[in-house]
């Protein structure tokens, strides 16, 4: 079913090309909603197949999607989670702050790109967010390197085996740092001081492991763990 | 660019709406059309690309909007500027073929 004018009989590519311009910037659509989807429209009766249509769209969409401020943070953000992703507070806020600026600057760029000027990089604003920007690397990058030496527990691996009726392991114990304990068919990997350990525990308290930087077994079966700076109680 | 000096290489997209709006007013959709044909199936600008070009080169004031009655179909038109930059980008690109076609010939 063709498209008329968008206002009745919309095909079904249509209304997901509607929907999916919803991802444009607002200003964007306030000034050419009612012309991109015209432009749909005549794209779609003139298209030989509706797959070739989409072929078309999609490589535009994509291209676009990249040039915007939040297509460029999302790719940096993703980057950078996956570069640091044993840190993900840290990765997140690098790729938040290097994102932004990757869209800011592409956004200059853009504005400039009509006589491939690149003023915008070559602006004080410009270099000074550079600068900030490797400066907080810097920092969350030392900050990592510094967390190793802590002689505090850190939870950088997940459990690697199945474990049952673990409640019990780690009752009156403390592991010390650095000391390999082993008690059931769980373990996890436990990074002190610049020496990975794997202790033995419970699965059935996963995630407790997956979010944990640090942990600290107290007894009773508790573990200890600091959680986005808060530190908390779980049973293992 | 700035709105007093057209200067400067044109990138391939905004060359080729400066060159299909020359001595005429266009819509979007007959726009991408006729880059189409012009670059011979080289140049395929999609929606997307087409109105993010055209809202820059408005901003450079390279291009205006000239007719706005339908919002589906506003038609665009180039401006003494935009064709300023279209004539120094054609002569750029011809010196630059001239010299092209003689280090050919020489090599």
């Amino acid at each position: 079913v063709k498209v008329q004018h968008g206002q009745c009989g919309t095909s079904r590519s249509f209304a997901i090309y509607g929907l999916l311009l919803k991802l444009d910037p607002r200003p964007y659509l306030q000034q050419h909603r009612a012309e991109l989807l015209q432009n749909f429209e005549d794209l779609e009766q003139a298209s030989r197949s509706t797959i070739a249509l989409w072929l078309f769209i999609g490589k535009d969409l994509r291209s676009q999607f990249t040039k915007t401020l939040w297509g460029q943070t999302a790719i940096a953000v993703i980057v950078l989670a996956v570069l640091v992703r044993e840190h993900r507070a840290e990765g997140f806020c690098c790729g938040y702050i290097l994102g932004w600026f990757a869209g800011w600057s592409g956004k200059r760029w853009q504005a400039s790109s009509v006589g491939r000027v690149a003023n915008g990089i070559r602006s004080s604003p410009a270099q000074a967010m550079i600068v900030v920007s490797v400066l907080v690397l810097v920092i969350a990058v030392a900050g990592v390197g510094s967390g190793i030496q802590n002689p505090d527990f850190e939870a950088v691996g997940t459990i690697r085996a199945q474990a049952v009726g673990g409640v019990a392991a780690m009752t009156g114990k403390t592991v010390p740092c650095g000391r390999e304990e082993r008690r059931h068919e769980g373990i996890v990997n436990i990074f002190c001081g610049g020496v990975t350990s794997s202790v033995e525990a419970s699965a059935r308290r996963r995630r407790i492991y997956e979010f944990a930087r640090r942990i600290q077994v107290t007894g009773a079966g508790q573990l200890v763990y600091c959680k986005n700076g808060l530190w908390k109680r779980g049973i293992i | 660019m700035s709105k007093s000096s057209p200067t400067g290489p044109l990138t391939p997209a905004v060359f080729h709406i400066l060159l299909t709006l020359h001595g005429r007013e266009r819509h979007g959709y007959h726009i991408m059309q006729q880059v189409k044909e012009d670059s011979q199936g080289a140049v395929k600008m999609g929606p997307g690309t087409l109105y993010g070009s055209l809202d820059r080169m408005i901003a450079a004031g390279l291009v205006t909007k000239s007719d706005t009655r339908d919002p589906r179909r506003i038609y665009y038109k180039l401006t003494a500027l935009g064709q300023a930059a279209l004539k120094a980008e054609s002569e750029r690109l011809s010196t630059v073929a001239a010299i092209a076609r003689r280090q050919l010939k020489a090599t």
